[in-house]
């Protein structure tokens, strides 16, 4: 288990992370899910005593990771595939990880095998795509077997097999009774293997719980209600304060009543329901709810359409 | 801590340019010595018995000059005795290679961010850098000991009336502590700066530049360079114009000033991010 309490970091007068505190459980997948700029990775880099903290602290099952005797054994990490010496052999940059751990030499042939990379040992990691050198961190942080891994966007990179391949990785990590904290972009993959969210914007704590409870509490639900009938039916919802919007010819969207609700005040009037489906926002949506004001770089709103002050073609500039 | 001595021994070995550096440093002194031999030995044989060195005041001039310089007297045979030391006069040269090896040690580890999964790794950064001191100052010294050993050899099969006497073990003895404690001050520097050129340029000015300019325009400031203190070790004839420190007092002092420095390095990189 991870928890922190009361984190904080600055740069000059910057307030990087703000009185930070968060628990992720072992047993689950915590997302780790904020803004740009929000301080994802210099809180993970607090986690694991990379970056000091001005305030408060962090404990990896009730200890400090200066306090384990074999840190690799408590805890793996991969924070950047780019950590790597691009003259140096895969096989080299992991045995020198596990001998400062006095890990034997056959951990670097299996978690070589783990992730796939057996064939490219030898191979200097220069060489290397992105996805190889994230599957080669990967590789690192489980030299130890341990108990608990920090993941800072692990499927940078990965191909969709490989993002596939990572999600099973991580769901399986957790099944084993690990605690697996992570942080990506990719909010839909979150979605697929995050049991709980810790988000962050400015630094500070947004929301800490189940996936499930972030996304009811945070995005929009509907039941949408196809019918023949469909006007005959919203203005009855409308009667009993509902808000109705208008789908297609044949369906309406409603806020405020449950799918139960509609299907039998439908049989009341004798209506033929075609469709009647509860609906919530994705996990993308509740996001970018919450995080609204929590935004540190906004792009242009307008952008994709023609950039300011050039010219289309055959047109005058914008 | 045995551990982390043998990970740094791995991340020694399997980086080329490092294995390069330190090669190149060694066999620098010792290409430079066989021409030395060579032309000593000519000579020599020649009946050339170097007057410029009988004449000239020992340890005069830059912060380098006098290297390999001593006392030359006539041999029984006729012919002028050429000492170990008189050969070894690529090793100011070597210096800045073993300094920037120092610097690289822990430099590149900064330049990749393979410092950070080290120090996930490890997280006590002080035995990091305490086993990396050690792999690094343990392989220049081997490296200084071959690199002496086959300058002496190439001396014994090359040159006519090749002598190592007391004063050139001392020199042995006295090169490879100075290149031992120049690439520890190298690393210190590293630790600092964070920047691999930008601690090699450091060292380069700081011994080559900035020691003799301060020598020559601050007057009495000669006992509190390390640098020319510390390499009048490496020298047969030392300076003897009472601006700088004896030799014993100047490698003293010159350890001093590296272990001050490492140990800034090491406690920056202890209190910093990675």
């Amino acid at each position: 288990m991870i928890e922190a309490r009361g984190l904080t970091k600055r740069y000059g007068s910057t307030v990087a992370v703000d009185d930070l505190s968060f628990r992720a459980e072992g047993n689950r997948v915590t997302g780790f899910l904020g803004p740009n700029g929000a301080g994802k990775s210099t809180t993970m880099r607090m986690v694991l005593g990379l970056d000091r903290a001005d305030a408060g602290g962090v404990r990896i099952d009730q200890k400090r990771l200066i306090d384990f005797a074999v840190p690799m054994r408590e805890v793996g990490a991969l924070l950047d595939a780019a950590y790597v010496h691009p003259t140096r052999k895969a096989s080299e940059h992991l045995w020198a990880l596990a001998a400062s751990n006095g890990l034997p030499r056959k951990r670097v042939d299996a978690v070589l095998g783990l992730v796939g990379l057996s064939e490219v040992a030898g191979k200097r990691v220069g060489g290397f795509s992105l996805g190889m050198k994230q599957r080669l961190g990967l590789a690192g942080a489980m030299l130890g077997d341990p108990h608990t891994l920090v993941f800072d966007e692990p499927a940078n990179g990965l191909d969709p097999e490989g993002i596939q391949w990572m999600r099973r990785f991580l769901k399986g990590l957790a099944a084993d009774g690990r605690t697996v904290f992570v942080s990506s972009h990719l909010l839909s993959e979150m979605a697929l293997i995050a049991d709980d969210l810790v988000v962050i914007g400015k630094g500070r704590l947004i929301f800490q719980g189940p996936v499930d409870a972030f996304v009811k509490g945070a995005a929009r639900s509907w039941v949408t209600v196809r019918s023949p009938q469909v006007a005959q039916i919203a203005t009855a919802l409308a009667e009993q304060g509902a808000t109705v919007t208008s789908g297609d010819d044949a369906s309406i969207d409603v806020v405020g009543v449950d799918a139960k609700t509609i299907g039998e005040l439908a049989a009341g009037l004798g209506a033929t329901l075609h469709e009647l489906a509860p609906r919530t926002g994705s996990l993308e949506d509740a996001f970018l709810e919450v995080t609204a004001g929590a935004q540190e770089y906004r792009g242009d709103p307008r952008a994709g359409s023609a950039i300011p002050g050039t010219t289309a073609p055959g047109g005058t500039p914008s | 801590m045995i551990h982390v001595i043998r990970s740094e021994w791995i991340k020694f070995r399997s980086v080329r340019s490092t294995v390069l550096l330190v090669l190149a440093a060694g066999l620098l002194v010792v290409v430079v010595a066989f021409f030395a031999a060579r032309s000593e030995n000519h000579d020599a044989a020649s009946g050339f018995c170097r007057p410029d060195i009988a004449t000239a005041p020992a340890g005069s001039g830059s912060a380098i000059e006098g290297e390999g310089q001593g006392p030359s007297v006539q041999s029984s045979s006729g012919l002028c005795p050429i000492n170990f030391g008189d050969i070894t006069v690529g090793i100011p040269f070597a210096l800045f290679l073993f300094g920037a090896l120092g610097v690289q040690i822990i430099g590149q580890e900064y330049r990749f961010s393979t410092i950070r999964p080290t120090f996930t790794a490890v997280p006590r950064r002080g035995r990091v850098l305490a086993a990396k001191l050690l792999v690094v100052t343990a392989a220049c010294a081997v490296v200084a000991a071959v690199m002496l050993a086959l300058c002496a050899l190439l001396g014994t099969v090359m040159v006519h009336d090749f002598t190592f006497d007391g004063i050139d073990q001392r020199v042995a003895w006295g090169t490879v502590l100075f290149i031992v404690g120049w690439t520890a001050l190298g690393m210190g520097v590293g630790s600092i700066v964070r920047q691999p050129i930008a601690g090699m340029l450091i060292l380069l000015v700081e011994a080559f530049v900035l020691e003799n300019l301060l020598r020559h325009l601050v007057h009495g400031s000669g006992k509190w360079l390390p640098f020319v203190n510390g390499i009048q070790m490496t020298f047969r004839d030392p300076d003897h114009s009472g601006e700088l420190r004896s030799i014993t007092g100047g490698g003293v002092y010159f350890f001093v000033v590296a272990a001050v420095i490492w140990s800034v390095g090491a406690v920056l990189a202890h209190r910093r991010d990675a």
